[in-house]
């Protein structure tokens, strides 16, 4: 059994990396929906699942930070406030940010509360609880969050998964940080045999950050996971990616 | 009938003169790094040809439908698309 500390977190929300903000406490939940189903006669209580989950993901004691690509400026203004918000793409993870580890990601976001805590003698605090709609995927880092200056591939240490799979899957990509470059295109690649490999999802271009986007493939996914990215022009980019099998 | 292999998704495999040494490693990533600096890798865009594609990748990449099988029989000659 391997057990994971502190250092081993993952948290990143529509390309923010949201351990830069120091956060103190990450929780994630994952709840069955459960109804009381005994009746007449029945001399014990008794439930029974019926077949909804829910997601819940919330952190606190983060930095109230004003600096770009910190905590006001991930937060402040994605409280929805009409019906047609926009959901955010989530991904954190508990053992490590280490290719081949575990990761999960949701398929939409919404930061429900926003919450600035100032108290005498300390800095001040924010806390962000996340409403998940929608599923949650579980699945392995494929590339782990990682600066790059120029063109690279994983196919030299690709993520193995024994055998294909053929129910499709789902792929994040979260871009930190991004500077000179004019273009990135992130791919996830698979191969039946570690030879060949083909384009499995290709992820829009980037062209700043913070980017994050979540796709969706169907049909078979090979063996072998790598990732390919492909950088236009000169400069730097901090990017993750993971993928889920269904 | 001349049959030919066209790339449906991007390929990217060892060229004749690599694959030797990958298939003798195991895999591309069963490489050590100074196998891996020696090894060319053919890169194929969708809509190309990849007939040169390794013979045991073939199977599994046209089953998923990343390869097609295409009927490369030229058309007649003197007789323009189209005419009757």
């Amino acid at each position: 059994m391997a057990k994971y500390g502190p250092a081993s977190i993952l948290f990143l929300v529509d390309g923010y990396n949201m351990l830069a903000n120091k956060v103190q406490t990450l929780t994630h939940k994952v709840v069955a929906l459960i109804t009381k189903s005994d009746g007449l006669g029945d001399t014990w209580e008794e439930h029974s699942p019926i077949g909804v989950s829910m997601a819940e993901l919330a952190q606190e004691g983060a930095f109230f930070d004003t600096t770009a690509l910190r905590s006001h400026a991930a937060f402040s203004a994605s409280v929805p406030s009409s019906p047609q918000a926009s959901v955010r793409i989530a991904c954190c993870g508990f053992s490590g940010n280490t290719a081949g580890e575990a990761f999960f990601g949701f398929e939409g976001d919404f930061t429900e509360e926003y919450e600035v805590v100032a108290s005498r003698g300390d800095l001040q605090k924010a806390n962000t609880v996340h409403r998940i709609t929608g599923q949650r995927d579980e699945g392995k880092i494929i590339q782990a969050l990682a600066t790059k200056t120029a063109d690279w591939n994983t196919e030299s240490a690709p993520i193995d998964n024994a055998a294909s799979t053929a129910n499709g899957g789902v792929g994040y990509q979260q871009v930190t940080a991004f500077s000179g470059f004019t273009g990135f295109i992130g791919k996830i690649r698979d191969s039946p045999d570690d030879i060949t490999y083909s384009d499995l999802i290709t992820f829009t271009d980037v062209t700043a950050a913070p980017a994050a986007e979540r796709a969706t493939v169907a049909g078979t996914v090979d063996r072998y996971l790598a990732f390919d990215g492909d950088v236009t022009g000169a400069g730097s980019i901090t990017v993750f990616c993971g993928f889920s099998r269904s | 009938m001349a049959e030919r292999l066209k790339a449906v998704r991007e390929l990217t495999y060892p060229d004749a003169r690599s694959l030797k040494m990958v298939r003798e490693a195991g895999g591309l990533s069963k490489l050590t790094a100074e196998q891996r600096e020696k090894v060319r890798l053919v890169r194929v865009n969708p809509g190309a040809w990849c007939d040169n594609m390794p013979e045991e990748s073939k199977e599994a990449f046209i089953k998923k439908g990343a390869v097609v099988i295409v009927d490369a029989k030229p058309a007649p000659k003197g007789r323009a698309r189209g005419s009757k």
